[in-house]
Formats: structure tokens, sequence, C-alpha cells
């Protein structure tokens, strides 16, 4: 078998055993599983001998034909109907077929050919109609016989019409008299009907059988049937004997995967539609989510205060930043008191704005930023998903009803937000801070201060200059006034950088938002599954055309 | 005979009650389509024998019937001694039928009233029946002056080629004859379709005349002889006369009615006709006609019933999902429940405790608005967030809209595979009931008129009035409690200020009244529902009950029915009245045909 052809009924196999939420495509799945493994044995028996089955309505003659060919009696010929009741295997000697229950013979001159007689498709015995229908379906060449009377009866064609792209045909008019008129009609309700007839022949039967039982010379009134003797044995060489199989093969494969290919283009729309929808139902609640969030932790300028004071505190150094530590600390003792005092509601205040800026998720279980709000949006977005796939003919098989995965994803969004690009924000405005440039601007007034009020000082110690009244005291004083001064503008500017650092991180939550994969990841796979199943049946069909 | 028999007149409402049926379900096409597939094959029984045409002469009606190929033509022509249908060597040549009659009746035939249901066209010539030009409802008519007074013999098309038209042709033509000459060949007597045609001829009571074309004239007719018995036995005929035709190419174009023999050898198939006794056929053929009719019908009327009955069973079903979709509602009870309560508390104050308590409301009511403000200020400074987010109603009735929406879609998403499971006509309906219902706007009205209903109705007010007062009668320790701390919550603001004032001359007083006011308010009220407790189910339950009812209401109201749109129709229609008539009409028609 050739490789592109094994590759291709894998491809159908596996389409054949899909059970995804696909709902057509699982309902395609017996059919299909059907054809692959008529495909699978006709693929595998390229090079076998070509199996012909002569079909056609009670009495017009396919025993006899047999017979005639065969230049024996093979079959049990009689004028009551219906006669053949089993098929007859005509092979040549050595081929093993596996059709039990069909009477054998061997001993045929024709080398490549196994042909069957088939009981007939339309007498009241119905199950000689199925026997003919297993016939054909392990034939290759299908010889239609017909008579001035049984050539256009429904219940042959109504066989035949479904093998029309699988299977090679041609025309045997049995008892063929000298009026040849229905050769052109028959022929033409064959083309209408979409049959492709390979050949057609006038044979009489009857004559050759009695005349090849004398033993004698071929006479004309025998019509086509030493054409056909020679069409059997000549000119069905082995090549052509695959060229028919090869044929039938890819005409069974063009028939399948076009039905899939219009399955597919069916579903392709939808899909598409469906992808539009779901990215708008994320977009909206990540646009919720966002709105919520900043609402509750992102709004709050103490949080980001509290943080950079924090970072603040670790770096400071200097004369006005250890004031400034000792001040925030005093500051923020009612928050950091609070886990300390009893009865006081969320008393952790401090651990838990620490804990959200850390490097390290220190407190991730305090983390829940998937709100009531959030949550029963979600649930709404996606029943209103779940209603659209059911629309579309796509069923979820294992549906996740709980809300978990979107609450994680949502709050390890907000974490890596809060531990990534906010931290880092704060991190830098408070090295910024309490970097060398600003604590040497803050704190040379102060020691330039102080070292003239200790000169003065030394000055009138040892040299006797007079000091004015109270100048220590009053040293003091506008020591503590400018270290006042600075520590208010520090925290002005503290101030300033936090909300700054905030509004650099808002910036951020709102890409990490709006990134894609926020929620809907089961639905998702359900629709790239499909597109998945859709690329494989286009490949399928693009291979085999 | 006229139409004085009582029996035309049943059928005849049977006929009008059926046309009703059919009529009305014109405007569901799928579903008139599954529901009258197969009726076609028995409604032609009404035009014909079964219909009361006292205009039309009585005459003996004989059908020429048989599979492709088999020389029905060159039977006919052989019986009527001309050629007056084409013969053709290819199958399924004769595509319109001819009927020849005597002059008379051809006049008759051509307005129509002789077979009706067919377009009556004078033939010009033999080949008029190859001519698919023609409307696919005509009928040749052609006169014999030969023909004995109220014979008709018809040639029709085939029953078993690949033009299917032809069959249903050959199947009216059927219902219209009262004798069928049944052409068989050599090949083509044991043919399935064949066999089928004339057994539903012979269940109808038709005269069935088998006649073997082409036959072999060696041993004495041996093979035809055999060949025509076993025809009889498919068929399951009942000893019929036989008759053959010898196969003789050389005698084309001699076209002599004897040449359609019996097969015993006793005169032709033309002199069996014309000693036949017509109105004995015809009364045989008619009381035939009439118990199969009735047959058929019987067999329609039932499978209306079952599919009426099945359409209502599903709207049984989508209404028992919605209710079960509806229990899955869990609305939570707002200030107007809990509120029922202390209204009921209150009313048991004394006239006294009333007008301080009055007093004590207007006091602390303007505290309020400013201590909760404070209060929320001071929450939020504590626990870092904006606490602002107090399970008010509003947020309560947002909560709940989702809810509903969310219960409607899902609703919608299982009616949907329901739906396509459902047998085809009717899932078709279903599915595009579905897809023409706008969720989105269902879910907001189901969601408008359940959320409204969240206050509180009468029946449930009447309810818990009932429930508290046997409560109170019941637990007197926890009435008394609660008496108790009503008295506090009584006088608390007032007292607080009272003592405040004195004390401080009025230093504090707000800031007193600003934290005292709410606290005790809520305080008082937890421990009076802690005391309530455990009634406190009992009490809410109906609540949640008629809240599930409402949402089952709408759902019903705002889905299931608009998907089921269609399908309702289709049972009103039904169940209106055609079908109950139709049934009662046909026990008529049966109590009729059992008659003897």
């Amino acid at each position: 078998m050739p490789s592109s052809l094994r590759e291709a009924i894998d491809f159908l196999e596996r389409l054949s055993r899909y059970d995804g939420p696909w709902r057509a495509l699982r309902l395609e799945g017996p059919l299909l599983a059907r054809r692959v493994s008529e495909l699978r044995e006709r693929a595998e028996h390229l090079h076998d001998v070509l199996v012909v089955a002569m079909v056609g309505g009670s009495g017009v003659g396919k025993s006899t034909f047999l017979n005639a060919l065969a230049g024996d009696t093979l079959a049990k010929t009689s004028p009551y109907r219906p006669c053949t009741t089993h098929p007859t295997v005509y092979a040549p000697p050595g081929v093993r077929l596996p059709f039990e229950g069909w009477t054998h013979t061997t001993g045929s001159a024709l080398e490549h050919l196994v042909i069957v007689d088939t009981p007939d498709s339309d007498s009241i015995a119905l199950e000689h109609r199925e026997r003919a229908v297993e016939v054909l379906r392990q034939a290759d060449l299908v010889m239609i016989c017909g008579s001035m009377e049984k050539y256009l009866d429904e219940a042959t064609w109504s066989l035949l019409r479904p093998l029309r792209e699988e299977r090679a045909f041609v025309c045997i008019e049995t008892k063929a008299g000298p009026d040849e008129s229905i050769r052109a009609h028959w022929l033409g309700r064959l083309e209408e009907q979409g049959f492709q007839v390979d050949r057609y022949f006038r044979v009489n039967a009857l004559k050759t059988y009695d005349r090849k039982l004398r033993s004698g010379a071929p006479e004309p009134e025998e019509y086509d049937f030493p054409a056909l003797e020679q069409y059997l044995q000549e000119e069905l060489t082995a090549e052509r004997i695959e060229r028919i199989k090869r044929s039938n093969v890819s005409g069974l494969l063009r028939k399948t995967s076009g039905r899939l290919a219009e399955i597919a283009g069916g579903a392709e729309p939808v899909i598409d539609s469906l992808e539009a929808r779901f990215e708008a139902a994320e977009r909206e609640l990540a646009k919720t989510s966002f709105a919520v969030v900043e609402e509750r932790l992102f709004k709050e300028n103490h949080l980001w205060s509290f943080a950079l004071g924090r970072e603040v505190g670790l770096r400071a150094k200097g004369i006005v930043g250890t004031a400034g530590r000792a001040l925030e600390a005093m500051r923020t003792l009612p928050a950091r008191l609070g886990s300390w005092l009893p009865g006081l509601r969320r008393s952790d205040t401090g651990k838990h704005a620490a804990g959200l800026m850390a490097a390290e998720p220190l407190f991730a279980e305090d983390l829940d930023a998937a709100t009531g709000e959030i949550v029963s949006l979600y649930q709404r977005q996606r029943s209103a998903i779940t209603l659209d796939l059911a629309r579309s003919g796509l069923t979820e098989h294992e549906v996740d009803a709980t809300t978990h995965a979107f609450e994680e994803a949502l709050n390890a969004r907000v974490s890596q937000v809060l531990r990534g690009p906010a931290r880092d924000a704060v991190v830098r405005r408070a090295r910024m801070l309490t970097g060398w440039p600003v604590t040497l601007l803050c704190d040379v007034p102060l020691a330039a201060l102080i070292l003239f009020s200790a000169y003065r000082m030394v000055d009138a110690y040892f040299f006797g200059a007079d000091l004015p009244a109270q100048f220590i005291s009053l040293s003091i004083m506008v020591l503590l006034l400018a270290l006042a001064v600075e520590l208010a503008a520090m925290g002005i500017a503290a101030r300033v950088m936090a909300w700054s650092a905030r509004r650099q991180a808002l910036q951020s939550l709102r890409v990490a938002f709006l990134s894609p994969g926020l929620a809907f990841q089961n639905e998702r796979a359900v629709l790239d599954g499909i597109r998945t199943q859709i690329d494989l049946i286009k490949r399928i069909a693009r291979a085999v055309v | 005979m006229s139409g004085a028999a009582p029996q035309y007149e049943m059928i005849a409402a049977f006929r009008h009650a059926f046309g009703q049926l059919f009529d009305a379900m014109q405007s569901h096409p799928v579903f008139a389509g599954e529901m009258f597939t197969g009726t076609e094959a028995w409604l032609p029984l009404m035009d014909y024998k079964l219909a009361a045409e006292p205009s039309a002469p009585e005459c003996l009606v004989i059908a020429i019937a048989g599979g492709t190929n088999t020389g029905k033509s060159t039977v006919f022509n052989l019986m009527l001694g001309g050629k007056y249908s084409a013969v053709r060597s290819t199958a399924a040549a004769t595509c319109r039928p001819l009927a020849v009659m005597p002059p008379e009746l051809a006049s008759v035939c051509l307005d129509g009233r002789l077979l009706p249901g067919f377009l009556p066209k004078a033939a010009n010539e033999a080949e008029d029946t190859l001519d698919r030009g023609l409307h696919p409802e005509t009928l040749l008519v052609a006169d014999a002056p030969g023909l004995p007074d109220g014979m008709v013999i018809m040639d029709t098309p085939d029953v078993d080629s690949i033009d299917q038209k032809n069959w249903e042709i050959a199947n009216r033509l059927r219902a219209a004859s009262d004798v069928i000459i049944a052409v068989l060949t050599a090949e083509k007597y044991q043919d399935e379709k064949v066999i089928q045609f004339f057994r539903e001829a012979q269940a109808l009571g038709r005269v069935i005349l088998p006649v073997m074309n082409k036959a072999d004239g060696a041993n004495g007719h041996e093979v035809a002889r055999a060949q025509l018995e076993e025809f009889v036995k498919a068929a399951r005929l009942h000893h019929p006369p036989c008759f053959l035709v010898n196969h003789d190419f050389s005698l084309a174009g001699n076209y002599d009615p004897a040449r359609v023999m019996a097969l015993d050898g006793n005169g032709s198939l033309r002199d069996y006709l014309l000693e036949l006794d017509a109105t004995e056929t015809r009364a045989a053929v008619r009381e035939a006609t009439l118990r199969r009719l009735v047959f058929y019908a019987e067999d329609f009327v039932e499978r209306c019933e079952e599919q009426a009955e099945r359409v209502s069973r599903l709207k049984e079903e989508f209404d028992e999902r919605a209710d079960r979709m509806a229990r899955r509602y869990e609305p939570l009870p707002g200030a107007a429940v809990g509120g029922l309560f202390h209204e009921f508390v209150q009313s048991k104050r004394g006239r006294l405790d009333r007008a301080i308590g009055d007093a004590s409301r207007i006091v602390s009511q303007g505290a309020v608005v400013v201590g909760r403000t404070l209060s929320r200020i001071v929450v939020s400074r504590a626990t870092l967030e904006s606490a602002a987010r107090d399970n008010t109603e509003a947020k309560l009735q947002e909560s709940h809209r989702r809810q509903v929406e969310r219960l409607s879609q899902e609703l919608a998403a299982g009616y949907f595979d329901t739906a396509r499971n459902l047998d085809p006509a009717v899932s078709g309906m279903v599915v595009a009931g579905l897809d023409r219902l706008d969720t989105e706007a269902a879910a907001k009205c189901v969601s408008t008129a359940t959320v409204k209903a969240t206050g509180v109705s009468d029946d449930f007010r009447h309810h818990a009035e009932r429930l508290l007062e046997r409560w109170w009668d019941d637990h007197r320790g926890r009435r008394m409690v609660i008496e108790a701390l009503d008295k506090i919550l009584l006088v608390a603001p007032a007292g607080i200020a009272g003592v405040l004032s004195v004390h401080t001359a009025g230093v504090g007083l707000p800031e007193a009244m600003i934290v005292a006011g709410p606290f005790m308010e809520q305080f008082a009220a937890r421990v009076m529902e802690y005391q309530f407790g455990d009634a406190m189910f009992d009490f809410i339950s109906p609540w949640r009950k008629e809240q599930q009812e409402a949402l089952a209401r709408a759902l019903r109201e705002h889905i299931a029915h608009p998907a089921l749109d269609e399908v309702l129709q289709v049972l009103d229609t039904l169940e209106a009245g055609p079908l109950a008539e139709l049934r009662r009409t046909l026990n008529q028609c049966r109590q009729v045909s059992v008659k003897p």
C-alpha cells in the first residue's frame, strides 16, 4: 500500500474514532469506520485478483452467462424464478478467497479474475438481495447484466447507485437479438444518473453456452461474446486490474473525504464566529475584573504609601532618613498594632500589605482578587458560552462547572503584577529617595547647621566670645525646624512617588488582564480541538484531490 | 346505485375531516411532510370506488398492469384488436396512461367525471403514451366503437422501473380499476415490486387476471403453467383464471384478441371479460376497498394520535426541566423578609412603648447617617479597602439577576441538546424555535419577572404572621428575652442621650449617639434573630419556594414555551378538533365496513 494512501486512511480512522464535542463528526463516525475498514481492505489487496460480480434481476441469465464463460455447467439454471440462491465463485486454481458459504469452483483459465455469480437483486426472496449486496461489497468490477425486460428495474439500480464512484462498471446485455435499441437507452439512462460505464457487450449467453458444449466455432449470433472473452483474457492485464482497484479506492476515498470536507466547511464559519464571541466575552470579563480590582486594591493610596515607606525604611540612611524611618514606624503603628489588639477586623493589615508587594509570594493565600461580583459575571458569561456551543451543535463532554480555574488565573495575574512591575516601581522610587544624592542634599544643610553651632560654641568656650542668650535653644529650634521642613518635603515626595508607582502598576495590570487566556480555557480547547479536526480533514481532502 | 348508501356520506365526512387536518397542518410543512408520508398510497382509494358520483355512469374499469417491458401495451392492443398504444422494445416506454372506452363514455371521461384526479386529454395517436412532454397527470382518452357498453380498458405505466413517477400513476390507476390484468413474463413473475403491487390489488378486492406474455408453448405450456401457479401463490390470489400469449414474433402487428387465450384453452381473455358480472364485481371491489381504506386510515390516525401524544409529552418534559432548573435558584432573603420579623416584634409593643420607640427612632435616625459614614471611613483605614461594599439591597438584587440569567441560559443550552436528539420532524421545529429565541433577551425578561418579585407576597406575609404567632406562643422564654431586648432597643438612644446630657451637659452627646445608635440597633436585632434562629429555616423556606416558583413560571413563559412555539401550535391544531373529528368519522366508516 502506498504510504500516502496509508496515511490518508490512518487519518480517516482517527476521525472515525472521534468522540469529542463536535456532534456532526461524531454522528458520522460509524459510517466512517465502515468506510475506513473497507478502504484498508481494498488498499491492502491492490495486487490481488480482480473480483468481478455479475449483478442483475432474476432471470436475466447471469448463471447461463457464467456457464457460457466457463464452457461448462457451473451454476444451475432454470426457467423458474428465482434460481440461484447463493453466490457461485469461479476462480483460477490456487486462488484462495475468504468468502464463506459461497459455492467455489476453481478451474478458470482467467488468471487474474474471480468471477462471482450473484443471486438476483429483485425477487421476493429478499435474502437473495442481501447476498447480492454482500458480493457487491467484495467486488472490484461490476458486470451489470440486463435483458430486454430487466435493465431499467429500480431493484437493481438501487443496489448500484451508492457504488457509483467506487466500482468499475461493465454492461452485459445477456439475451441480445437483432434489436439493438436498448443499448443506447440503457447507456443513456446510466450516464444520466452519473454512472461511468467502461464497456458494453451484447452477448447471447445461451447460444454461446450451447455452442461451447458442442465445441463448435463461434457463430455470428453470439455478437460481442468473443470481444468480451478477449476483454477478460487480454485487456484485463495485471496492470489494468491494479488501475481499476486503485481507481475504486480513490473513488471511495474521494467520496469519503468529500463528505467530511462538506461537514468541515459547514463548521468552519461557526467556529470562527464562536471564537470571536469568546474573545469578546473574555475582553468584557477582563475589563470588569480590572475595574473591580482597581477599585479594591489599586485605588488605596495608603497601601502604596505603606509599601513605599517600608522599602524606604529598609534603605534609609543619614539624619533625615533615620528620622523619617522613626516617623514612619510611628505613623504605621496603628496598622501594625492591629495584629496585637483583639477584635479589630482584618488585623493583619501590615503583614498583608507587606506580603502583597514582597518579592516572594509570602502570603499568597491572602490574596483573593476574584470577588463575588467578578465570579458571578464569569459564571454568567460562561453559561452564555455554553449556550452558544449548544446552539452550534457542540457539546462539552466534561463540564468543569467550578470557577477555580478562573479564580486562580485572575489571582495569579494580580499577584504577578504586584510582585513584578508594581514592586519594581516601588523599589525604584524607594532607591531614588534613599540614594546618596538625596541623602546628601538633605543632610548637608543640617550637618552644616550643627557644625556651625558647634563651632560657635567651641569658639565661645575657648576664645571667650559672647554667645547670645538662649543660643543653644535657638539653634536646636532652627535645627528641628529645618528637619521638620525636610521631613515634610520627603513625606510629600514619598506620597507623590507612591501615587506615580500606583499609576505605573495600574498600567501593567491593565496589560496583564487584557492579555489572552484569562478565562474560558476549556471552551477554547473545545474549539481548538475542532479546528485541528477541520485542518486534518482539509489536508486529506487536498491530498485526495 | 346512487349516493343513497350511508357509507358514501361517511366516507365523504371522513374525507372532509382529513382535508381539514391536512389544511390545518400546512403551516408546518416539515411536520406535515412527516405526518402525511404514506397517505398518498391510500388517499386515491377514496377518489374512485368509494366516491358517490351520480353524474358518472357505472362502468367496469379494466387496467393492464405489470413490470416494465413485459408487454403491457402489446396485451392492451391485443385486447382491443388494434394498435391503440405505442409498443417499444425499450423499457419504461409508456409513461402516460391511456384509457380506451366506448364513444359515449369517452365524452364523460373527457369532462373529468369518470376518472377524477387526472387531466383527461383526447389521444391523437398511439405515440402519445410515450410523450414525456405531457403533464405528468395526463390521462389520454381514446374511443373504441367495438367495446361493449360500460367497459373501460386502460394501459398503465410500469410499477418497477427507475422512473418512480410511473409507479405513482400505476398506483392511482389501481385504485381506479375494478379488474386488473397482470402482465407477466418468464423473467418477471417473481419480482418483489411486481408481487407487492398485485398483493395490494388483491387486498383491495380487485379481480386480478394473470396473463403470461411471451409464453413458451412447449409441452402444452408446462413451464408457463408452473410459473403462473407460482405467481398466484406469491401474490396470494384465489385461483383466478389465468391466460397466456404465445411467444411469436412473426405475428407482430396482427392484433387478434383471441391470442390472449385462457391457460386451459377455453376462450380468450376478452370473452372472459365480456362474461364478467360487472355489478357483482363492482360491489365486491367497493366492499374490499372500504375495508382496506379503514385499515390504512386506522393506522394513520393511530400514528397521528401517537404523534400528538409525543408532542404533549415533550411539553411536559420541557416544563419539568424548567422546574428542575428553578430549584437550583437560591435567593437570599433581603431586608424585606428580615424586616417582617422585626415588624412583628414591634407590633407586640404596648401603646406607650410604641410612642417611646417612635420618638427614639426619630432621635437616632439623624445620627445614623453620620454614624454610617464615619464608620465606613474608619473600617476602610483598618482594612486597606474601601469598605463601601456591604450587602445592600441593590447588590443582592444584582446577584439574583445574574444567577437567574445564568440559569436561563443553562436551561436553553440543555434544551438544545435535548432537541437535537428528538425525532427529525419535531427536532427541526424545536431547534428552529430555539434559534429564533433571543436567549439574551429572554434571560433578561426572566430576571425582570423574577427579581422584581423578590419582595414579599401577601401569601408569604400571612404565612409569616401565622408562623411567628405560633412561635411566640410556644417559646415563652425566648419571647421574654426578645421583649427585654426590644425594651432596650426602645429606650437605648433616648436613654443614652438622657444620661449623657445629665453628666456632661451635652458635651460628647452626638459622638455617643453616633457610636451607640447603630451599634445598639444592630446588636439587638442580631440577638433577636439568634433567639428566633431555629424557626428561621421554616420561616424562610416557603419564601424561597415562592421565589423558585416565580422563576419556574418565568422560565416556562419566556424560554420553554417560545422554544416550543411551533410544536405547541401543532399540538393545538391537532387537539383543536380535526384529529378527534377524523377519529369519529373513521369509527363510523369502520362500523359500515364490518357490516355484512
